[in-house]
């Protein structure tokens, strides 16, 4: 019986172990309180926030009221974070402790955080490809680089908050060097140690950031090489646990010091949440980086890695329907690459956005080095955004995210997997070919089928990998329900029973810069 | 070579004949069926299989002194749970259970005998079920999550061997192993009560044994070690 006792009590004392937890605690008012915008934020966030006529005295910005603060923490074991937009603190405490501070009058709600994120890069041992000139120089001109920096479009006067999991040697790179000179790492935090020094740690966020803005041996790793950073460590470790407290807080962080885009690469997915959650709402997360597009700021999230797996589909906060999620395509196909999550969002919206490549060159530690995932598709898009800005100043952030999905290289065409495409600095710059496309195919419609058939001079679409066929059939509310990509070896590519097309359902279709829809 | 050289001919015939290939393809219309489907590890239905071994502990009567360390269990299982509510699930299970009593051989030993062999063990197999609540612990997405779990056990013993070993007195000789199958004087059916936690994908358990486990003995003298602790390790995602 002895044993049978002391059996009860280990499970108890476990038990008990694993039921502190950690909770976001929600205040209900912000009760005598006070805030002035001109001290708490930088100059550069009043210009940004002035330019999209947002208010500087906005509530969400305002302290969290000091005395809710002191009484939840009395009652509670410690206190990890805050967040002002949301008005709330983060502590973890026991059930008891928790039941106890929800019955406080000023106490809105509880949420239990668990801060299981993954960061989206995705492990693959290999050497440094072969084909390392190759890859530099598609993931510029993927997204028509040379047009931005022909232009003088290279960021200048963009600030950009990366939030990664370290910057290891960020400060002695040679590929970050030219931001050292000039002065154009702003600011720096890190919320896990909450000290200024992000040199070190995961070098996610080293790879991250040369896609974004590194130049090796003289070429651009990425677009906005002139922009401004902010640099946030907010993981602790580089797969798969992340702090949401930290990323909250850092959003914030990148608001007050007048960020213009934020780069994250990660994602919450089956740790926390169910597909169905994955609705643009429902993820506090998701909420943040909206909340981060109504302050004004373009949030660039990656998609996730888990296209090649069950969950499938995008992690929080790509999920959110103010910013860009950037899904992943291969820079030698040019289109998806398996890990790549998929969209839509289970309210039925477009997910991803656009797509970056999802192998690029990056900076290590010590040298460069090739990386896989979407992890690195978004900062190449983030350094694109930063361009775009810079050529188009009087946009607002949603205009200008509007505009980045005209400018993909698929756009009206969509699908789950590929959003518009890759954007196209062309766009921008007002330099890609304006005249009307030359017809490429033809619908020919038989009893009971419609078939989408190439024109006679399409001679190239025998060779291999070339030119692909990108359908769609979709809903006249623009929900797909169901979309390929074919390589043609014949003029015949597909047949599509009519019956699908029943209800107004739309079957469109891109080839080679050539759109056309079909309706019955 | 020759098989590279079908394929290369199947690969031309199959492009060139057949048309086109199909680089990516989704039917979202299905996909969205399967979102809102009941069956997941955080959902209405779930089974998941897993592996488990566990270590026997707890006091013997002197007449079957059992060791420790030769005493054990090892099983595998299907486990089905039932969702109630977001922390409240109950659920049944199945296994196959490999339990084994290593019996000390001492002057006390009384095991049908009192002989002292070199070796002997009671070796069951047995046909495991348990029904239980389960406890979440913390919010998760349709992930196992951390849990608690209670419940009561059955088990159908449908091997029951008294294994010896012994050497026959003879000097170097090659010791002799004699297996006494389905024997009378163990019970057909074991029954009591178990606990577990789970981490998720690695749980800890604890079983209890209620029953005796030897027909027809006095009070006390069929007592053999009734507690299991050990680990398991769910197979699912």
């Amino acid at each position: 019986m002895k044993y049978l006792i002391l059996f009860a009590l280990f499970l108890s004392f476990a038990l008990a172990q694993a039921q502190k937890g950690e909770y976001w605690v929600f205040f209900k008012d912000k009760k005598d309180v006070e805030f002035d915008p001109y001290t708490y934020f930088d100059s550069k966030a009043i210009e940004r926030k002035l330019k999209a006529n947002i208010s500087l005295n906005h509530i969400t910005d305002y302290p969290i009221n000091e005395n809710y603060k002191t009484a939840v923490l009395d009652l509670s074991e410690s206190t990890t974070g805050e967040t002002r937009w949301f008005n709330a603190i983060a502590v973890w405490a026991y059930p008891n402790q928790i039941e106890a501070i929800s019955k406080l009058p000023f106490v809105k709600s509880t949420e239990l955080i668990r801060s299981e994120s993954h960061l989206a890069e995705k492990k693959i041992n290999m050497k440094l490809s072969n084909d390392y000139k190759f890859m530099l120089k598609k993931q510029i001109e993927g997204m028509q680089g040379s047009k931005f920096k022909n232009a003088g479009f290279t960021g200048k006067g963009i600030r950009i908050a990366v939030f990664d999991g370290g910057f290891p040697k960020v400060d002695k790179h040679p590929a970050f060097e030219h931001l050292r000179e000039n002065n154009r790492i702003i600011d720096t935090w890190d919320f896990v140690k909450e000290k200024p020094f992000v040199y070190d740690y995961s070098s996610h966020g080293t790879a991250t950031l040369s896609c974004i803005a590194g130049i090796t041996k003289g070429k651009q790793m990425g677009l906005a090489n002139d922009a401004e950073f902010l640099l946030a460590r907010t993981e602790k470790n580089t797969e798969p646990f992340s702090e949401e407290v930290n990323w909250m807080q850092a959003m914030e962080w990148a608001d007050k010091k007048g960020a213009d885009i934020i780069s994250s690469s990660l994602g919450y997915t089956h740790h926390r949440y169910f597909i169905n959650d994955m609705d643009g709402k429902t993820s506090l997360v998701t909420r943040a980086a909206n909340m981060a597009a109504a302050k004004g700021m373009i949030v660039v999230n990656s998609m996730g890695n888990e296209g090649d797996i069950e969950w499938k589909y995008m992690g929080a906060p790509a999920d959110a329907d103010s910013i860009l999620s950037i899904g992943g395509i291969d820079p030698f196909t040019d289109y998806h690459i398996n890990f790549s999550s998929y969209g839509p969002t289970a309210d039925k919206r477009l997910k991803p956005n656009v797509v970056g490549y999802g192998h690029a060159i990056t900076a290590s530690k010590t040298n460069i080095t090739d990386s896989y995932g979407t992890s690195f598709s978004a900062p190449l898009i983030a350094g694109f955004v930063a361009c775009a800005w810079q050529a188009n100043p009087d946009k607002t952030n949603m205009q200008l995210m509007r505009e980045i999905e005209k400018s993909g290289h698929l756009y009206p065409y969509y699908d789950y997997a590929h959003g518009y495409g890759m954007p196209q600095a062309g766009y921008f710059t007002k330099t890609n070919k304006k005249e009307t496309p030359e017809t490429l195919f033809n619908f020919e419609e038989k009893e009971n089928v419609v078939s989408i058939v190439l024109n006679d001079n399409q001679q190239s679409y025998f060779s291999i990998g070339a030119n692909k066929v990108y359908y769609h059939i979709r809903q006249s509310d623009g929900f797909i329900l169901e979309y390929a990509l074919v390589e043609p070896y014949q003029k015949e590519v597909v047949s599509i029973s009519k019956d699908k097309l029943q209800g107004g359902n739309i079957l469109a279709v891109f080839f080679n810069g050539y759109y056309a829809e079909f309706t019955r | 070579m020759k098989k590279v050289i079908i394929f290369a001919i199947l690969s031309f015939i199959f492009t060139t004949g057949f048309g086109q290939r199909y680089l990516l393809y989704d039917n979202v219309e299905n996909e969205w069926a399967k979102r809102n489907t009941n069956y997941g590890p955080n959902k209405k239905h779930y089974f998941y299989p897993y592996l488990k071994a566990g270590q026997t502990i707890g006091a013997s009567a002197d007449s079957l002194p059992a060791k420790y360390w030769g005493s054990g269990s090892f099983g595998i299982g299907i486990r089905y749970k039932n969702k109630l509510t977001s922390w409240w699930s109950h659920g049944l299970d199945l296994s196959y259970n490999y339990q084994t009593y290593s019996i000390a051989q001492n002057n006390e030993k009384m095991l049908i005998d009192n002989i002292q062999y070199e070796k002997e063990k009671l070796n069951l197999h047995q046909i495991f079920g348990n029904y239980y609540w389960r406890f979440r612990m913390g919010r998760a997405g349709n992930y196992l999550g951390k849990f608690f779990d209670v419940g009561g056990y059955g088990a159908w013993n449908i091997g029951k061997n008294h294994v010896i070993k012994a050497d026959e007195g003879i000097v170097n000789a090659k010791k002799q192993k004699t297996k006494f199958k389905n024997v009378d004087y163990l019970e057909d059916i074991e029954y009591g009560i178990i606990a577990r936690i789970g981490f998720p994908r690695v749980a800890f358990y604890g079983q209890y044994r209620l029953s005796t486990l030897l027909k027809d003995m006095p009070d006390n003298s069929d007592k053999l070690p009734n507690i299991v602790v050990g680990i398991e390790l769910s197979l699912n995602r």
